[in-house]
């Protein structure tokens, strides 16, 4: 009785036994963590049911599925990053042969096939690799590779190639996230929108000699360090190039005439495109002229 | 029937062994070396509860745990030939030995901290570093003997 009740207690605890309802591919997410692998199931099997009768046991993978399974995502990662050619062509076939012979549960044989692959792909490429990892108290993680071969950095089911120079972010609970290269920055670097004076605007000053001073305004631009404004003179003299390292500007004294202004935001390696054009103009002021009546006769 | 008489032949097999006691447990290989502790570096035994100051050439077996403090900083050297540079303030295991199913083994798991991984010939070499949020794998991934 009592060995009955053991072998009872070990058929609901050994993982190979089917529990009642259970298909393989249950077995197989139940086991290897994996639905699609109920076609190996079906293959180290042969002759089984499908569903199977519950108290089956059944054959389960050993030891060298794993290892097929690492050379198929190395050939994979292979392939994918390798350049157009004759090579990729064929250690892409390599590894669609390895997939097949994988899901015929023919681990060794896949493992081989893929590890083809990705010889073909990987001929002289074995410059020592260097990369570096950073966890935060939260867990969030940071991977920069440094120099060398690519890492991969997977989560959430998703898997991410870091090249030498690049950094990958990982949230916890989030997929990986490339971390913009400081060039890639440019292209999010804000355009300016300039807010006055308004376009054409006509600024008027009582003065005799040179006009002013005009005060220029534009909108802040996120991660710029400053900005680079250009005031063209309307009858084509030299244009006045500043900086400033504030969304404003006062302008020097200046000619009367008309203006065109343009303003880009510049950031630490790069500068974003040119804000629209405006234009002003500058105007002296018309001298009231006050004559008195004078005393000589 | 068949699952208790085997059971019952393989407790009678084991009762009536004689000779010297077998070691129960075969003798753990060591999966990395611990090199050049600087500073406070503890390790804690698998099986242990309390951490003891690191030494070096110290082997580092499955799930021990490596934790270094402010300013400190140690080397692990794995079998294979990568190695790990681990800065201060960091919280390391060695390879886990239990993974969730459809999981790989790691080499390391990072609990907290930095460090630095080397490989000096990448496709003869691999090593995996997890940690609470990815998975971090380089190198050929499989080593074929």
């Amino acid at each position: 009785m009592i060995w009955l009740a053991l072998a009872v207690l070990l058929s609901t605890t050994d993982p190979a036994v089917v529990q009642p309802g259970e298909t393989l591919d249950g077995v197989a997410q139940r086991v290897l963590g994996d639905p699609a692998a109920g076609a190996e199931l079906r293959a180290l099997n042969p002759g089984l049911a499908d569903p199977p009768r519950a108290g089956a046991h059944l054959k389960l993978p050993g030891p060298d599925r794993a290892l097929a399974r690492s050379a198929l995502s190395s050939a994979r990662h292979a392939v994918d990053q390798s350049a157009p050619g004759a090579d990729r062509e064929k250690a892409s076939a390599q590894l669609t042969q390895a997939r097949a012979l994988f899901a015929q549960a023919r681990y060794a044989e896949a493992a081989n096939a893929a590890d083809s692959a990705w010889k073909l792909l990987n001929k002289g490429r074995d410059a020592s690799t260097h990369f570096a990892v950073d966890v935060e108290k939260n867990g969030d993680t940071r991977v920069a590779t440094k120099s060398g071969q690519p890492v991969r950095v997977e989560s959430e089911g998703k898997m991410v190639s870091v090249a030498p120079g690049q950094t990958v972010r990982v949230r916890k609970g989030d997929p990986p996230e490339l971390v913009p290269l400081p060039s890639q920055l440019v292209d999010t670097l804000g355009v300016p929108t300039l807010l006055s004076p308004s376009d054409h605007r006509r600024l008027s000053y009582k003065s005799a000699g040179l006009l002013g001073p005009v005060r220029l305004t534009w909108s802040p631009v996120r991660s710029a360090e400053s900005y680079a404004v250009t005031v063209s003179p309307g009858n084509g003299g030299t244009a006045l190039h500043l900086t400033s390292k504030h969304p404003e500007i006062v302008l020097p004294r200046l000619s009367p005439g008309t203006y065109q202004w343009t303003v880009k935001a510049l950031g630490v390696t790069g500068e974003s495109p040119l804000s629209e054009q405006r234009a002003f103009e500058l105007a002296r002021e018309g001298l009231k002229l006050e004559v008195h009546e004078t005393k000589w006769k | 029937m068949a699952v208790a008489l085997s059971l019952a032949g393989l407790l009678c097999c084991t009762q009536d062994r004689g000779g010297p006691a077998a070691p129960l447990t075969p003798t753990p290989t060591p999966r990395a070396l611990l090199h050049h502790p600087h500073g406070q570096v503890m390790v804690k035994r698998a099986a242990g509860d309390d951490w003891v100051p690191a030494k070096d050439a110290m082997p580092l077996y499955e799930d021990d745990k490596v934790r270094t403090t402010s300013g400190a900083s140690a080397t692990i050297q794995f079998a294979s030939g990568s190695s790990v540079a681990l800065a201060e303030d960091a919280l390391l295991g060695i390879s886990e030995t239990h993974p969730r199913p459809g999981q790989d083994r790691t080499d390391v798991t990072l609990l907290q901290g930095h460090l630095d991984a080397t490989l000096e010939r990448p496709a003869q070499q691999a090593l995996s570093v997890t940690t609470p949020a990815a998975t971090v794998r380089a190198g050929r991934e499989i080593v074929f003997q």
